[in-house]
């Protein structure tokens, strides 16, 4: 389906950067260059917990560096870097919102992808439903929160359940769907209802099941075949202040160590080995 | 006296230009684009308009039954715990609409303190159209007991004294003099409940949630359409301005052209 000038803009955005990257990691480890001043990030909320452990890494490597974090929605961030708003680099849960992004001309033409998601569907530890696996969600009653249509987390929880119709019958897309009470801005707020026991099942990331949520929910997994892997690209915006800063985060997200606190968060890694 | 209209020529145009500029500025969006009427009739925009009718609409009148004899109370007796009291009512002009909305989900939500027993008899509240007014009563109902109150306390009290020497029963008194005499008050603190209800999106996004024809209101609607269809949010943005406008400024002619213009 690719026109030949899309396909060298794939090719360009995927391909040129990471070559880059390796022909600096040569000389020395790109992020080793020094950063300086105040560099402020745009993240998808997934990202929350290895992006401040990142952060924290930096700061602590470089004097004088601080990082100002935005996780949000990644629709709402690329709204707001559209509307204006100052920030350095963008980091969102799927491509459609960085196409956007750059069709737009926030951000430059190079976003690699840097790390991978899968889905599982969390209860409240009390299991009010008795959710033990994913096809229980089309029961009759059932209370769904899901992320909205237009944040990646909500696509592809709708790609899951769409994708399931095909074995547990035409009408399941239709039932689970009759069962959502909210569609929320971001995958977190979907985390905090399922905590708070106000729903009886959410589906969220496999990374947003944090040591902190562990004791409040139980995990129950979305099937391999149905299952959606969200890509996160990351990209430097058009309007970056602190360009060097901001390629010495970028190449420290795509570097081994980077990827090892990503992967330890339950991110999937391209690198791993 | 002259000088003075000068001095205060600038801090008017700043103001003014504060205020109406950026309302303008919407209508200089919305009006030369394409497609207003499709937008208008999208479901976003026609479900949030209809619920924000019914529950601004329930929650207004919660607080005219409730609030009347609250706010009658409060002008007319002094009693221990009266100033409590009305600290407690102007609490929630104050608190930002977020701690209502966490506030509400202790109390209703699940696991509240009350939700706990109405789950028990099959009651739920969070996620219905009944949590999104009830969110709002919370954050608009002291809109109306303020002005009520100040409305009654106004009220001569040597009229309702003539009206029981002619033999009045005291309800007869209330409704027949004592309301008429507070009427341009309890009207005013009304349409300003009503405006404050039909604004509410802190308290409401978090304990009614976010569903289209349920619990997504306009200003919650307008929230989720800046991210996917800026047309509807900049329509819908539109609508709420000119609805809220023409609502104060009738209100503000009625009053003006009765008897109690002085209220005005």
């Amino acid at each position: 389906m690719f026109v030949k000038s899309e396909k060298w803009r794939f090719l360009a955005s995927r391909v040129w950067p990471l070559a880059l990257l390796i022909m600096a990691a040569c000389v020395s480890p790109a992020w080793a260059q020094p950063a300086t001043g105040e560099l402020v990030v745009f993240a998808a909320a997934s990202l929350t917990e290895p992006f401040t452990e990142i952060g924290k890494r930096l700061e602590a490597a470089h004097s004088r560096f601080f990082i100002t974090f935005n996780f949000s929605g990644s629709a709402a961030l690329r709204t707001q870097l559209e509307q204006g708003a100052q920030a350095d680099v963008f980091a969102s849960a799927d491509d459609v919102q960085m196409d956007l992004a750059r069709k737009s001309g926030v951000v430059r033409e190079a976003a690699p992808i840097f790390a991978r998601n899968t889905l599982v569907v969390i209860v409240p530890r009390d299991n009010p439903k008795q959710v033990a696996e994913f096809r229980d969600l089309a029961q009759p009653g059932l209370k769904l929160d899901l992320a909205g249509a237009h944040v990646p987390a909500g696509r592809y929880s709708r790609g899951a359940i769409e994708k399931a119709s095909a074995d547990y019958g035409a009408d399941f897309a239709h039932r689970v769907l009759r069962n959502v009470v909210s569609e929320e801005d971001n995958v977190k707020q979907v985390v905090a209802k399922v905590r708070l026991g106000e729903v009886d099942a959410g589906i969220v990331y496999t990374s947003d099941v944090t040591a902190k949520i562990m004791n409040d929910v139980w995990v129950t997994p979305i099937p391999e075949a149905y299952n959606q892997v969200a890509s996160y690209p990351i990209a430097i915006t058009t309007q970056a202040r602190n360009e060097s800063a901001a390629s010495v985060f970028v190449a420290f997200v795509l570097s081994q160590e980077g990827q090892a606190i990503l992967v330890a968060h339950g991110f999937r890694s391209d690198k791993e080995p | 006296m002259e000088r003075l209209f000068w001095l205060s020529l600038l801090p008017l145009v700043l103001l003014v230009g504060l205020l109406a500029l950026p309302l303008l500025s919407i209508f200089l969006r919305v009006l030369p684009h394409d497609g207003i009427w499709e937008t208008v009739q999208q479901p976003i925009v026609t479900e949030a308009l209809r619920l924000s009718f019914l529950t601004s609409l329930s929650s207004t009148l919660f607080a005219l039954l409730c609030g009347t004899p609250v706010a009658y109370l409060l002008a007319r007796s002094r009693f221990r715990g009266a100033a409590l009291l009305d600290t407690l009512i102007d609490l929630p002009m104050v608190l930002p609409p977020t701690v209502a909305g966490v506030a509400l989900l202790m109390t209703f939500g699940r696991r509240g303190i009350l939700g706990t027993w109405l789950d028990v008899v099959g009651v739920h509240i969070s996620f219905t159209p009944v949590a999104v007014i009830l969110a709002q009563s919370f954050v608009s109902a002291p809109f109306y007991i303020r002005a009520a109150r100040a409305g009654f306390q106004s009220v001569d009290q040597d009229l309702e004294r003539v009206a029981y020497t002619l033999g009045h029963s005291p309800l007869r008194t209330f409704f027949q003099v004592t309301i008429p005499l507070a009427f341009p008050a309890l009207l005013s603190g009304a349409v300003m409940a009503w405006a404050r209800a039909l604004g509410e999106f802190g308290a409401t996004i978090m304990f009614a949630g976010n569903l289209m024809g349920r619990t997504q209101t306009m200003p919650l609607a307008i929230y989720a359409a800046m991210e996917s269809d800026l047309t509807a949010a900049l329509v819908l943005s539109a609508m709420l301005i000119v609805v809220s406008f023409s609502v104060l400024f009738g209100v503000r002619l009625l009053l003006h052209r009765s008897p109690y213009g002085a209220y005005a």
